[in-house]
């Protein structure tokens, strides 16, 4: 259900579980803001007289085409935006940068099981980065390099209650001009109630929380983009509103604990906001 | 409905006195009783808006459902597990097709339910896939 910046989690089918009807497709359009001014090395903050900082923006067009349920084909899109004071010989430095990032192409595999009111799912997720992002610049918005990310997922749903529990692994390539982002691995679970459903007018709420735990190997020196080394735990509410076929979705990441290879800034709580729409 | 445009109709009343009217009324309501139409289907896996949007998308493109009724013919209630429709009166249910529309929207159908004119659900119908 919840995704990373560059590092977009393989799993996610694109809302969810929806559209699970053959000939299915959807689209969603997903805003994500996350960032910081508060520098850490290791697992704790420094001091930061230079104003040292980074934001990213990212704005996700998302795509899932259903040929049964079993199998779906998701793509999504990413377009940042992105901004950063670094230093560079002790200076501080301001960079930005902006443009489409690099396309995630996905083949959820999912087995079902429907028993009464209560339906449930084992997925496979393989997934592919492309590197569709440009590389060139002081501030890149991609490394250049093809990636490859496997999840496993188990999901139980009933009219009450949603649980998800989904493991992810990324495997960086090598990227261009040396570049060289970390592996990085991930487990989210969400759990909730879905306490208000309208037969008469399909409508409902889902209201979830979420816990999601995330580890990078560290980048190489010559990596200029947003990625970092680290590990962190971020929790949250995720509410979303459904209409037919029509879905809100807002989540909010507070960060709960995180560490950082070498000393770099923190990735902040993180914020984002989706509709999505399957036909 | 049909009974009740041919009840107002101006030529029927002219020809008809009152004890012929209830004659014609009780043999209508022995041969079309007024919700033999619908029938419920007990459907396993559904939990949500989108569970419900396959489903009625699936059932309302075959051919013998009333889609003027419910939602395109099909009304889908998530915590029961029950899904009505309506087909045509001069259609029969073709319960092969509706369980093959049902499970290409993701979900697994069970049984079908005959459906009483005050809308109780009444007796399955028998049905080997």
């Amino acid at each position: 259900m919840l995704f990373a910046s560059l590092a977009t989690k393989a799993h996610q089918p694109v809302m969810d579980m929806a559209p699970r009807w053959a000939g299915g497709f959807g689209f969603q359009l997903r805003q994500q803001h996350y960032g910081s001014d508060d520098l850490m090395r290791g697992g704790g903050s420094t001091q930061n007289p230079l104003g040292i900082e980074r934001f990213v923006d990212t704005t996700w067009l998302e795509g899932v085409y259903t040929f049964d349920r079993s199998i779906r084909a998701t793509i999504k899109i990413p377009y940042l935006d992105q901004r950063r004071i670094t230093t560079l010989n002790g200076i501080a430095r301001r960079q930005q940068n902006r443009g489409i990032g690099d396309v995630v192409l996905g083949l959820p595999l999912k087995r079902y099981k429907n028993q009464g009111s209560m339906t449930q799912n084992w997925g496979i997720t393989p997934s592919i980065r492309i590197p569709t992002g440009s590389n060139s610049g002081d501030f890149p918005l991609s490394d250049g390099s093809w990636d490859v990310g496997l999840s496993v997922s188990y999901a139980w749903e009933n009219p009450r209650i949603y649980q998800l529990y989904d493991l992810y692994y990324w495997h960086q390539g090598s990227g261009k001009r040396g570049m060289q982002t970390g592996n990085s691995w991930g487990l989210d679970v969400n759990v909730g109630l879905h306490p208000w459903h309208d037969n008469d007018e399909n409508t409902g709420i889902f209201a979830l929380w979420d816990v999601s735990v995330h580890h990078s190997d560290s980048p190489n020196a010559a990596t200029l983009t947003t990625a970092s080394g680290g590990d962190r735990i971020q929790t949250g509410p995720v509410l979303v509103y459904y209409r037919d076929s029509f879905m809100v979705r807002a989540e909010f990441k507070l960060l709960l604990h995180e560490r950082v290879d070498g000393t770099s800034t923190s990735r902040g709580n993180e914020f984002s906001v989706a509709f999505g729409v399957a036909f | 409905m049909r009974m009740m445009e041919l009840l107002s109709n101006s030529a029927f009343n002219r020809h008809m006195s009152a004890v012929t009217k209830l004659i014609a009324v009780a043999l209508m309501l022995l041969v079309v009783p007024a919700f033999a139409s619908d029938y419920v289907i007990r459907v396993h896996g559904m939990v949500c808006s989108f569970c419900a949007q396959g489903v009625t998308k699936k059932i309302s493109k075959l051919s013998f459902i009333d889609r003027s009724k419910y939602t395109k013919g099909v009304k889908v209630e998530i915590e029961s597990q029950k899904v009505t429709i309506a087909v045509k009166q001069d259609q029969h249910l073709d319960i092969a097709a509706l369980f093959k529309a049902i499970k290409s929207g993701g979900y697994d159908p069970v049984d079908v339910w005959t459906v009483t004119a005050t809308g109780e659900i009444d007796k399955p119908i028998e049905y080997q896939p």
